[in-house]
């Protein structure tokens, strides 16, 4: 995000310039594909669904506007409900995604340079910088396992006539504890996603610019190069 | 210089982290209710009734409860019924229960679920007075409420209906009870957990026997006295 280019020093062997000149003429690069764009905005979409009836329900203009509890009960639970959806529909109806599989592995998976990234934030010129970051990748992590958290304490509220109260209660504090860092984990991915603005646009073009991209995953760009150049 | 993406030394963050957090989930809802508790004893005792205090994570603020959406009547054509085994069944209108003598109370509401506001203004009439203005015959022994959603009732032995800290209630925080928390009339029923206090009262039917309201059927005790029954040991509400 903050940190500047790397030193070109690292770059030991001579390359063919023509051969770099025509692979670094284009100045977008491929990001993402179809496939995770739709995973992505349907899954953003469900979630402010979510959210939204949920902040609804606490606001009494906002709850009769919407028609009273009841129904923005339905909307939160339903939307909730299908929050994994998205991605179960990436893995099993994308089956030519070209990216999916592969980008999730990346995400899933914490290298030394990810525990590094996190130690300072990105905030070092000596980090390798993959196709995404130990920021993101804790993004992901956290989310899937939140809305796990939230689908196992949303279950229980739901279920109240049958379990004994106390965790029902118990469920309604993990719920309300887990929807509030959920909520500041959002605003902080929608922050980085705003103050990268090309970062954004790629979700939605697929392409990232290769001045950002060159900036902020520097050894992806570099790896992506090097394969288009054996390519070529 | 070679990127190491998914060499075998990664470790599989995000599989640990679900993990982990499904383990925090099921202990959050088997034991979070402790933690919750006594969160809310010290919100309870530190925060003034704000309308922030329901987001918080056990923070002392109404969560507002329904079984059958949000019934709405006016003060205009509201009605309460009082019916049964009385000597003149009567109905009072919003004007008739403002016209009869107010009791005040600033009391906590205490919830079965947990949460407890503390210093709540209510202003009603004392259901004692009600009841007497119906006349209650010899053989009543219990008191059946019934609310306007249509599906939520309560009930008192008549002993508790006749205590002086039960109130047939318009007004509540300082105002006319809103429509979320019963309004316009709901009953509050001080010594006993929230689901007592019914919401959107319409008619009070006086019977031979105590006939179970919708929570006791779903297992909630019939005498709910705070702090003495459900299981919990909360302070009672003086």
């Amino acid at each position: 995000m903050r940190r500047m280019h790397g030193s070109d020093d690292q770059m030991e062997e001579p390359t063919n310039l023509s051969t770099e000149k025509s692979y670094r003429s284009g100045d977008r690069i491929e990001r993402f594909d179809s496939a995770e764009r739709f995973v992505h905005w349907t899954t953003a979409f469900l979630m402010l669904v979510c959210i939204g009836s949920v902040v609804a329900i606490q606001i009494p203009a906002a709850m009769v506007f919407f028609g009273g509890r009841t129904g923005l009960r339905i909307v939160h639970i339903i939307s909730g409900t299908l929050l994994p959806i998205p991605l179960i529909m990436g893995f099993i109806g994308f089956k030519k995604s070209k990216f999916l599989k592969a980008d999730l592995r990346i995400l899933g998976r914490f290298t030394k340079e990810d525990f590094r990234w996190i130690r300072y934030w990105g905030n070092n010129e000596n980090l390798v910088l993959g196709k995404f970051n130990g920021g993101q990748k804790a993004n992901y992590a956290f989310m899937s396992g939140a809305v796990v958290v939230m689908m196992i304490s949303g279950f229980v509220m739901q279920s109240f006539t049958v379990l004994p109260l106390s965790y029902r209660i118990g469920a309604t504090f993990t719920h309300k504890l887990f929807a509030w860092l959920i909520v500041i984990v959002i605003v902080g991915h929608i922050g980085y996603a705003l103050t990268n603005f090309d970062s954004l646009k790629s979700m939605v073009t697929l392409k990232i610019s290769r001045k950002w991209a060159e900036i902020h995953c520097r050894d992806w760009v570099e790896e992506h190069d090097n394969a288009k150049a054996t390519e070529i | 210089m070679a990127v190491k993406f998914s060499d075998s030394s990664s470790v599989p963050v995000a599989r640990r982290t679900v993990l982990v957090l499904s383990a925090v989930g099921v202990l959050g809802v088997l034991f979070g209710s402790k933690i919750s508790d006594r969160l809310n004893n010290v919100f309870s005792k530190l925060s003034p009734n704000n309308p922030i205090s329901n987001l918080i994570p056990g923070g002392a603020g109404f969560e507002i409860y329904t079984v059958a959406g949000f019934p709405i009547r006016t003060t205009k054509d509201y009605k309460l019924k009082v019916t049964g085994l009385v000597n003149k069944p009567i109905t009072l209108s919003y004007s008739d229960l403002l016209k009869l003598p107010p009791t005040y109370m600033t009391k906590d509401f205490q919830c079965v679920t947990g949460w407890r506001v503390p210093n709540v203004k209510w202003t009603g009439v004392c259901l004692r007075d009600i009841l007497n203005l119906a006349g209650v015959k010899q053989e009543v022994k219990g008191v059946l409420f019934k609310s306007y959603d249509g599906v939520y009732t309560e009930s008192l032995t008549l002993n508790q209906a006749m205590r002086s800290d039960v109130i047939v209630a318009y007004s509540m925080l300082g105002e006319s009870i809103t429509e979320e928390h019963g309004g316009p009339v709901r009953l509050y029923v001080a010594p006993m957990y929230g689901y007592k206090s019914i919401k959107w009262l319409d008619s009070i039917e006086l019977a031979t026997n105590v006939i179970p309201g919708y929570w006791e059927n779903l297992g909630y005790a019939q005498n709910a006295w705070i702090g003495r029954s459900n299981g919990r040991t909360d302070q009672p509400v003086d």
